[in-house]
């Protein structure tokens, strides 16, 4: 069973211009163990949707439209603020994409890791910061001791997000919910900051939500994908479906847009054209129409379903030229099973 | 075309303590050629580019563009007489661009200092808003009106118009989204192509540096530790350090990258102050042995034939004393 299950979520911000539709009808499930990664570009609503879940977005001016979140056999938004906020640093951690003002700049590196101790745990002062440098340890920050005395500006942005990895890790959560952990670092810290998620992940068995924008650490991280675009998720399934049968032209489009090891100097990248609908009034079909060299005409009246591989892989596409009638595309997966829509 | 010999940038800290930012870098960018240049945060990639062409006074070392010695402290009319050939694309898009000048003003601003007639500014300024992908008429809009990409295409007619030869690309795309990076990408090899520049291409994504350039110089504590042509640093390093990096590299394929151990390389980059002598990477090198703690590696030419892919003539360089 599903240790998350997000249904329908639609989250839309009032603005002076008019209402933003940030979230448009979002669902997808997290597997325990399972680390799920939820690509897209800025402003797709990858944040978002994860804010949402963690009570983060500030009402007014958001506002959570339509959506469950089911946690362990409860909707967290039916739930009331003081009830959500016992998930909150217990069974669901947190990380940031800027560790630099995610953590309190007054405040000891080990008291901000004690804190959610001392909530949730009830563990004294003494006892919470003797765990705050045990954890620090695990996140192999060298002399923990010293560390754990120091404020966050004496921290490298590393260290900074090894601190807020500890800090998540506080009460054993079950899920761990990583935003954009790594942008802000350089590739070779990078690749310590995800071996230390993947080496906790072993080891205590949580799921991982993993917000990203860049498709080689989906690639090293994910199990399963969902790719999200203009406040929906476009295209879903294991990372090898994804990845080696993509069924979206979005998901095709962002492929081709990276340097592969392959292409040289001579052969131009591809861009993807233009740039993501306004969220203020969507469009009535497809978001990705507008951008998409293969879109046709029922693209960009009405809105494509979301089409099923009908063997329960879980790869699914909300594109119209998955349906029978729609022409072939190169380097699109189309139609390899009878494909039916969903409900 | 461009030359540095043994360039040092130091920054003062106080207490007689020196930042070597740059220290000692002696490179050559051809004609015609995109020179890459990767290292991390800290690395001191960018106080490289900016001290050439003279954001920053040099602290000691030579640099030439051509035939022309570049001072080490540029004064009014030196920065007049060089950003005629040499311009730089800033990394971040939206501290790079004044928010209070109208795109008019910002990408003419180079011409009127010139003394070009207004009008004359306004029609070449509408020209190349066209040629950067952009609408002639944004050009009374300002700054805010635009997104991270339409206004990194707005950094680049700026230095475009004045037709530099030599345009030092400090991160142009790590600001911007896939997607975009494409568009940003393609449209600055188009210009190289129609304008037959020379760039200095500077970033830390490694699989778009290996695209883009010709060559490839990685650095590393203010030192570069190895350079060559960019295909074969990228799939022959020769340096631990560049092993590193690559092996960190991410690529957007799961099957490979699960294969693929996590990097073994532990530790951090460190702050080049109070530098000893030595390897600059000893201390996080597993190679490492007592003659990296003591004798500083030169960067020295090694033999680089072996790859038939290449364009150039194959000259490869790296400082390490075990390679």
């Amino acid at each position: 069973m599903a240790l998350l299950r997000i249904q329908n979520l639609a989250v839309e911000f009032e603005t002076y211009g008019g209402t933003v539709q940030a979230v448009r009808g979002v669902s997808f499930e997290v597997d325990p163990g399972q680390t799920l990664a939820i690509v897209g570009e800025s402003g797709c609503g990858k944040s978002v949707t994860v804010q949402a879940l963690m009570d983060l977005i500030p009402r007014p001016p958001g506002r959570i439209r339509s959506g469950e979140a089911w946690f362990e056999g409860q909707d967290l938004f039916q739930l009331s603020d003081a009830e959500r906020s016992q998930f909150r640093g217990r069974d669901i951690g947190m990380i940031f994409q800027d560790p630099m003002t995610s953590l309190n700049p007054t405040m000891t590196i080990g008291k901000q890791i004690a804190e959610p101790l001392k909530v949730h745990r009830g563990l004294s002062e003494a006892a919470a910061l003797q765990t705050a440098v045990d954890l620090l340890k695990k996140a192999n920050i060298p002399e923990a001791e010293r560390r754990a005395s120091q404020y966050p500006f004496e921290f490298s942005g590393g260290m900074l997000q090894r601190a807020m990895i500890a800090q998540a890790m506080a009460c054993d959560p079950k899920l761990l919910i990583a935003d954009e952990p790594t942008t802000a670092l350089d590739v070779t810290i990078q690749a310590q900051i995800l071996a230390l998620m993947s080496e906790l992940k072993e080891r205590l068995g949580m799921s991982i939500i993993l917000i990203t924008h860049d498709l080689a650490v989906v690639a090293k991280m994910a199990d399963t994908v969902c790719v999200m675009y203009a406040g929906q998720i476009v295209e879903r399934g294991t990372a090898e479906d994804v990845f080696y049968r993509s069924r979206h032209p979005y998901t095709l489009g962002l492929k081709q847009a990276m340097p592969s090891r392959a292409l040289s100097r001579d052969q131009a990248l591809s861009p993807i054209p233009g740039s993501p609908p306004d969220l203020f009034a969507p469009p009535p079909g497809c978001g990705y129409a507008a951008r998409c060299p293969h879109a046709m005409t029922v693209c960009l009246q009405q809105e494509p379903p979301e089409w099923r591989d009908p063997s329960g892989s879980g790869h699914a596409a909300k594109c119209w030229l998955q349906h029978p009638e729609a022409p072939q595309v190169e380097g699109l997966d189309q139609r390899i099973h009878a494909l039916e829509v969903k409900e | 075309m461009i030359r540095t010999e043994q360039l040092r940038k130091f920054f003062d800290m106080g207490r007689g303590r020196r930042l070597h930012a740059v220290d000692g870098v002696t490179l050559k960018i051809e004609a015609n050629e995109i020179l890459g240049l990767v290292g991390e945060s800290g690395s001191g990639k960018s106080t490289f580019g900016k001290t050439l062409i003279g954001l920053h006074e040099r602290t000691s070392g030579e640099a030439f563009l051509g035939e022309d010695r570049l001072p080490a402290k540029f004064s009014a009319s030196d920065h007049l007489r060089f950003s005629k050939s040499m311009q730089m694309i800033f990394q971040d898009p939206y501290a790079s661009l004044n928010p209070r000048m109208t795109v008019l003003d910002i990408v003419g601003e180079g011409l009127s200092i010139r003394g070009e007639r207004a009008s004359s500014v306004r029609d070449r300024v509408a020209d190349w808003l066209e040629r950067v992908g952009l609408n002639a008429d944004h050009m009374s809009r300002y700054p805010h009106e635009f997104s991270g990409g339409q206004r990194q295409r707005i950094g680049i007619a700026r230095a475009m118009i004045i037709e530099p030869q030599f345009v030092v690309c400090d991160e142009p795309i790590s600001a911007l989204d896939v997607s975009v990076q494409a568009q940003v990408i393609n449209l600055l090899d188009d210009l190289k192509k129609s304008m037959g520049l020379t760039l200095l291409f500077i970033a830390h994504d490694l699989s778009m540096v290996r695209y883009v350039s010709d060559r490839m110089a990685v650095m590393y504590m203010g030192v570069i530790v190895e350079s060559g042509p960019s295909d074969e640093v990228f799939f022959n390093p020769l340096h631990p350090y560049t092993q590193f990096l690559i092996e960190a590299n991410p690529e957007p394929d799961p099957a490979s990258e699960r294969a693929k151990p996590f990097s073994r390389l532990t530790g951090e980059i460190s702050s080049p102050v109070d530098i000893k002598p030595g390897c600059r990477f000893a201390d996080r090198c597993p190679k490492a042995s007592s003659v990296c703690r003591e004798e500083t590696p030169p960067l020295k030419l090694v033999d680089g034939t072996r790859s038939s892919a290449t364009r150039s003539i194959a000259t490869r360089s790296i400082a390490c004393h075990h390679a």
